[in-house]
């Protein structure tokens, strides 16, 4: 069964790769998706590089390339050079595409450090499925992608957002315990001090295919799909809309109804990716695992959120982003107490003045519900059963902005 | 003459949608949450009108550890459950007796202030006594 063979991959990972359990389970869900991209950060020396190549090694082979951030990387390694003999010859410009377009598994060492130009290629290979090299394009296979960098390393480039954001998900390694160190060493011994050599293949590229195709036609239910969907609208309302606003929080939320809500301490809200790699995270989890209930989407946010979002003030990120879960939990759970989605549900039904204060009343204490409700106000309005003034929108100030 | 308020030209709100269309498995959603945590309608005579009331009987979060009711955590020393829900006269009484228990605080910091100059006059007294009847 692929399956089993899933989890004999993460077996053999994690006998070779000491701790971070956790950060290893999700790396391995990430991988059961076409295209699929995943993101290591950890200080100096932490195994982010070994992690990278067990992982490659283990589901691609020998068919992987590693390029290093650390080494003056050029285009023509990474995308294609022209050939030289054509071009003198006949007069042909031929692109001879570079072995890390071709790979199944392409591995980058020290994201950080890699200059922007190839970033941009790497960048229009991910979003796009394809590279471009003297005026010719070539369409790339399905691939994994695994990076890694060290947040905390000082170097000459500051890669873009939007390009961090086509990382489905980023994970954090941490520094060994003590009893931790003694097992490294004993597993440093058994395998002969060669980690990544020792390494077999558990997966063909032609099985993780299937998977991938097993994993993409899993259903997953209405109610998983609404709490991600809320998850990630938790992280991205704004009645203020800071998306646009060239004043960001905390300065936007003077004053604001909302100050003491999660989206007062989100200043770059997550983009709409974060639902798709939710989703795609969800599906692979139900798929290996038979069941993904909502613990296991709080459990998972966390490294899809991680790299997409900044917050007003951050102290550690992950344990910031793990206490604004814990709220989410709440306000979840205080949603559900209000019968706010009830109301809602009996609203779409039909207009009603006793069910409607009600919902006003809940619409003050949460902006996703109040963003909900405002659309149904003004449907209401055009229909004539409430007059503007009496909708939520004007009375609280908030707006909803579209073009014409 | 009819006077009719827009919005600034700018800015127009969501507006004349006669037939919003929402994702089947959006009403799905609602629908499902709507069925774990039900509303309770119960008609009055004439048959138009009704009361709204729920209950929280078959909550999770009442089958949870600890005190869900906020009173039970103050008064009684309970564990607080994950989610503590407050009754607005519950609200308007504890702050009503915090803002007591601070004007409290208050007069009794004015009271020690207060006692302390008196303290201190009466060492001042003994000290000069002490000073007299020995010397």
């Amino acid at each position: 069964m692929l399956q089993n063979k899933v989890l004999d991959l993460e077996r053999e990972i994690t006998a070779r790769f000491i701790a971070n359990r956790e950060a290893i389970k999700v790396l391995i869900l990430n991988q059961l998706h076409p295209r699929s991209a995943s993101l290591i950060r950890a200080p100096r020396g932490v195994g982010k590089s070994t992690l990278m190549l067990l992982l490659l090694k283990g589901i691609t082979g020998d068919d992987f390339v590693v390029i290093s951030g650390a080494s003056e990387v050029k285009r023509g390694e990474v995308v294609g050079r022209l050939h030289i003999p054509s071009l003198e010859k006949e007069g042909v410009e031929r692109v001879l595409w570079a072995a890390f377009v071709k790979s199944r598994g392409k591995g980058i060492d020290e994201l950080n450090r890699l200059n922007p130009y190839t970033t941009a290629n790497i960048h229009h290979l991910m979003q796009f499925g394809e590279v471009w090299a003297y005026g010719q394009k070539s369409k790339v296979d399905d691939y994994i992608l695994i990076a890694n960098e060290n947040p905390s390393d000082t170097t000459s480039f500051i890669h873009p957002p939007p390009f961090y954001d086509r990382f489905d998900i980023c994970i954090f390694l941490r520094t060994l315990t003590l009893s931790e160190k003694f097992q490294l060493q004993e597993i440093l011994e058994k395998y002969d001090w060669n980690l990544v050599e020792s390494m077999p293949q558990i997966l063909s590229f032609e099985d993780l295919q299937e998977i991938r195709e097993e994993v993409a036609s899993t259903e997953i239910d209405a109610e998983i799909i609404g709490y991600i969907n809320l998850l990630v609208r938790d992280f991205q309302s704004c009645v203020r809309d800071k998306e646009n606003s060239e004043i960001k929080p905390p300065a936007l939320c003077e004053g604001c109804h909302f100050i003491r809500e999660v989206c007062s301490v989100v200043k770059e809200p997550v983009s709409e990716r974060a639902t798709v790699a939710l989703i795609n995270l969800a599906k692979a989890f139900k798929w290996l695992y038979g069941k993904c209930d909502i613990d296991d989407i709080f459990q998972l946010s966390a490294w899809v959120f991680l790299h997409r979002l900044s917050l007003i003030r951050t102290r550690n990120i992950m344990v910031d982003i793990y206490d604004l879960l814990e709220r989410e939990r709440a306000k979840m759970e205080n949603r559900r107490i209000r019968r706010q989605w009830t109301l809602l549900n009996e609203m779409m039904k039909g207009f009603n003045p006793s069910l409607y204060r009600l919902a006003k009343e809940a619409a003050v204490e949460d902006v996703v519900f109040a963003e909900e409700l405002m659309k149904m106000e003004e449907k209401w309005i055009s229909e004539g059963l409430i007059k503007r003034g009496e909708d939520i929108a004007t009375q609280m100030g908030w707006r909803t902005y579209h073009y014409r | 003459m009819k006077i009719r308020l827009n919005p600034p030209k700018h800015i127009s709100y969501i507006r004349r949608h006669k037939n919003m269309s929402f994702s089947e498995k959006y009403r799905k959603f609602l629908e499902e949450e709507a069925k774990k945590a039900p509303i309770e309608r119960k008609h009055l005579d004439d048959g138009r009108r009704f009361l709204i009331s729920w209950w929280d009987k078959e909550d999770r979060v009442l089958a949870e550890k600890g005190f869900q009711d906020i009173i039970g955590s103050v008064y009684f020393g309970e564990n607080p459950s994950k989610t503590v829900i407050m009754d607005q006269k519950v609200a308007r009484m504890l702050r009503e007796r915090i803002h007591w228990l601070e004007e409290e605080n208050m007069s009794l910091h004015r009271q020690i202030g207060r006692m302390k100059i008196v303290v201190f006059g009466l060492v001042i007294v003994v000290i000069a006594l002490i000073f007299l009847i020995f010397l």
